[in-house]
């Protein structure tokens, strides 16, 4: 439990030194907050003043932080410049799409992913081993941009197979409950397909180092000698000791979920935080980019606390170390 | 394995069986869109594509006709006809078929009540200025509204309908000004044009539907729905894989349109458009607006400049023939745009003989012009988003190289981009501006001491030549001449050219109008000939 709490207060420690980080470091680019507003028209002097007030840009550094934690604290970010709106607001529906693909994409990851590296350490050195290895390190090297293009255009633009752009279709607004759950799952296939394709190497490679290492134990040996079945020695013994290490890498993963991937994103015009976090940096509009800042810290550090709790939870000399 | 591989083929499979495009259903006009849309209530936010879309839900007294000065400015909208009673007052009728999208008929109240929620410089500074003539808007009766003008000018008919949506004043007034924006009535607006709010399903699509019986006619488009996608080639590929009819902005980059031309269902339709490319001139030294730009600040080197580009070529790579070359800040699709000069020709030598008799000569043999030991180098920024103007600079910097100039292209996130006009913090910013269709805007960008004249252009004469049009009653054609002729020859900027709007759209569509001012107002009298969802 101490290890437990001890754990946890780094966590804590971590997050804060990051988003002061953050907010000195967003508030020390180029630019101005303000300035987005004034594309075609300026401001006068008159709304300078009091957009400044709004949204406290009057105040020295010091008090906007203050300002800032306290507002962060109660889950209040304040009001984006560029859009005039809560960025809880916008964070909120933005969350949804992020959630559904980074899930998604974690799911084809530590199923498939897994099980591939599975069979490659099952058959290591063999052509499958090969061929995997192969394909899923090209994967990893084919930029993630590319890659959803030619998909878009094989799977929507030649074949119509699927959707080339969006979460949903505008049409399906009085359809039914299957109906819109199918053309959800529809316009996820390719982006999620595009990310799992450049990332789903590091799970592959971890787990067949892993099983491989498995499977030279001592007691995998008495096991086959046991007579067990290969299926129960693979799963049940080698797989499962094989295990924490590549838990390990799930809890990395895990801020996908909530950062999302800006490219993808605006290959399939996939309206997530991604692509809200990209925008709100290029108009250094301060509050979204603080507001979803502050989503991706917590996601990282939680991501990285799950992880070694997880691999505590596995593995006790962990926590004794 | 291959086992696996097989179940994954078949399910893909199987999810393509539902068709991909929008099922079957209301005729419905798919387009996409590269800006998002959160609302679309006049005043709260400005962006082209609210606007745009803004117009078919909200109307004004009358719509634009064609020119901003005279008492034909306007077409009949929510007024039907004006009368003008002295110099100083025109009186609105308004249509008594108007009604507000809850049934509520559209009375002078609501007139009233807009005029003086547009007139109020806390809701809307930059549109209160606007309005700075209009001093007095009364209702005389439930149907007729009297304007009343600080003083007489030609552009009263156009200030008095081109500025101000009609809002409706039994649901807005009871909303205090500043919690306007996250009301119920931002949510879901209440107008009284051909469309009404239907849905929005934030950062993916807008849905507006047609008002059975509108009072000038019901829309034969059922629904319009704006997809929103910051990407062009998403845009593209929603275009081509059928799940979105219409793609604005095809171009640049102008290869899109051989990508068009292996679908012969769709067409392009094309149309000018209010904005000019212009390369600005800062005329006062960046970080010291006291001081003259040590190059700029010559007109010569300005002229040399301008006329050492070949803008014809910079323009086809860009926008193919989608363009038409610009020699002043008026676009040609404005009223006034015929009566620029025409562009001072290509011209090389002649700009490479200004420089050197302007004392720039390449001393040292290093391929730069350079004068006193100073290079003449200086930077080029560009905002990263805007497609057509990073490829510009780097056209622009090639050419000019050859010219011994060198201009270092900085392309800047839009925030920082905009952030730099201001001040001046610049030598050269690549802009792109849409301006109204009135001539005496321009005065905002062009005018001694304007904010928006991050230039710093000053010359006395020309801005007297645009007060005195803006004051003529009768012809402010020669002034405007005037006025073009003199920003032409003082080289402010070098205006490149004026992009077409360049739309790819399926055929079938009959009577498809494209207003200047605002892309979609008219399409709600489109016809569909065999076309439509």
């Amino acid at each position: 439990m101490n290890w437990l709490a001890r754990r946890a207060l780094q966590a804590a420690g971590t997050a804060l030194i990051a988003l002061t980080l953050l907010f000195f470091l967003v508030r020390s680019l180029p630019g101005d907050p303000l300035a987005i507003l004034s594309e075609d028209r300026p401001l006068t002097s008159e709304q300078v003043r009091d957009l400044q007030r709004r949204y406290q840009l009057d105040q020295p550094l010091g008090s906007q932080f203050v300002a800032f934690v306290g507002g962060a604290l109660q889950g209040d970010f304040g009001t984006s410049i560029q859009y005039g709106r809560p960025v809880r607001q916008l964070v909120l529906e933005r969350l949804p799409r992020t959630l559904l693909l980074g899930a998604a994409v974690l799911l084809i990851n530590f199923t498939l992913g897994l099980w591939l590296g599975v069979q490659q350490a099952l058959h290591r050195g063999r052509p499958i081993d090969r061929v995997l290895t192969t394909l899923s390190l090209a994967g990893y090297a084919t930029p993630s941009f590319w890659l959803g293009l030619m998909l878009v255009l094989l799977f929507a633009v030649r074949l119509h197979w699927l959707p080339a752009a969006g979460s949903l279709d505008p049409g399906l607004e009085s359809a039914g409950v299957a109906s819109v759950f199918g053309d959800r799952l529809r316009h996820l296939v390719l982006p999620a397909l595009t990310l799992a394709a450049v990332s789903i190497a590091s799970s592959m490679r971890y787990q067949r180092a892993a099983m491989l290492d498995a499977l030279r134990q001592p007691y995998v040996i008495a096991a086959r000698a046991r007579g067990l079945t290969d299926r129960r020695v693979v799963w049940g013994h080698a797989w499962r000791s094989a295990l924490p290490s590549v838990l390990t890498l799930f809890g990395l993963w895990l801020p996908i979920l909530v950062v999302g991937a800006v490219f993808v994103e605006q290959v399939f015009a996939w309206q997530g935080l991604g692509s809200l976090t990209a925008g709100a940096a290029a108009a250094r509009d301060y509050p979204l980019l603080m507001g979803t800042a502050v989503l991706a810290t917590a996601a990282v550090v939680t991501g990285s606390f799950l992880s070694d709790v997880l691999h505590a939870l596995l593995d006790p000399r962990a926590r004794a170390e | 394995m291959l086992r696996h591989c097989g179940r994954l083929l078949l399910l893909m499979t199987a999810c393509a069986t539902a068709p991909v495009a929008a099922q079957a259903g209301p005729r419905r006009l798919v387009i996409a869109i590269g800006q998002s849309v959160t609302n679309i209530v006049p005043t709260l936010n400005r962006t082209t594509a609210v606007a745009q879309i803004s117009d078919l839900v909200f109307l004004r007294l009358g719509r634009y006709g064609g020119t901003s000065f005279g008492d034909h400015a306007a077409l009949p909208e929510l007024a039907k006809s004006w009368t003008r009673r002295d110099s100083l007052t025109l009186a609105f009728d308004l249509d008594p078929r108007a009604r507000w999208h809850d049934g509520t008929p559209v009375t002078s109240r609501d007139v009233v009540f807009s005029f003086a929620r547009a007139r109020d410089p806390k809701v809307v500074a930059s549109l209160a200025a606007v309005l700075v003539d209009v001093v007095a808007v009364e209702a005389e009766s439930e149907s007729r509204v009297v304007v009343r003008f600080a003083r007489a000018y030609g552009e009263q008919l156009y200030d008095a309908t081109f500025y101000v949506q009609i809002l409706p004043a039994h649901l807005v007034a009871p909303i205090p000004s500043d919690s306007l924006v996250s009301s119920a009535f931002a949510r879901t607006p209440v107008g009284s044009g051909p469309y009404r709010w239907d849905k929005l399903e934030p950062a993916d699509y807008l849905q507006l539907r047609s008002v059975p019986g509108f009072f000038l006619g019901t829309p034969a488009i059922e629904q319009l729905v704006w997809r929103f996608t910051t990407s062009p080639e998403s845009r593209l590929n929603l275009l081509l894989s059928g799940e979105a009819d219409v793609q604005e902005d095809i171009i640049p980059p102008v290869t899109n349109l051989a990508r068009l031309a292996e679908r012969p269902a769709l067409r392009l339709a094309h149309f000018p458009s209010m904005a000019v490319n212009y390369l600005l001139f800062n005329e006062r030294s960046p970080g010291d607006t006291s001081r003259p730009h040590p190059i700029f600040s010559d007109a010569d080197v300005r002229r040399a400049l301008a006329i050492g580009l070949d803008r014809a070529t910079i323009s086809k790579a860009i926008f193919g023939k989608y363009a038409s070359p610009a020699s002043s800040p008026a676009a040609p699709a404005a009223w006034f745009g015929g009566l620029a000069p025409t562009p001072a020709p290509f011209d090389p030598k002649q700009a490479a003989r200004l420089l050197a008799a302007r004392g720039w000569k390449d001393s040292d043999g290093d391929g730069v012009l350079d004068k006193g030991g100073v290079p003449l180098a200086f930077s080029l920024i560009v905002p990263r988003s805007g497609v057509a103007r990073m490829q510009m600079a780097l056209i622009v910097q090639e050419q000019w190289r050859k010219l011994g100039v060198h201009a270092e292209v900085v392309p800047l996130d839009l925030g920082q981009y905009l952030a730099r006009r201001p001040p001046g913090n610049f030598d050269i910013a690549a802009e792109s501006y849409s301006s109204d269709p009135s001539p005496w805007s321009l005065l905002d960008r062009w005018g001694c001491g304007a904010e928006a004249n991050y230039g710093r252009y000053c010359n006395p004469t020309a801005d007297s030549l645009l007060r005195a049009a803006h004051l003529a009653r009768r012809d402010p054609a020669p002034p405007i001449r005037a006025w073009l002729r003199t920003v032409a020859q003082d080289f402010p900027a070098v205006f490149l050219f004026s992009p077409e709007k360049v739309f790819a759209m399926p055929a079938g569509y009959g009577n498809v109008t494209f207003s200047v001012e605002s892309a979609w107002q008219r399409v709600w009298t489109w016809t569909l000939d065999g076309a439509g969802r």
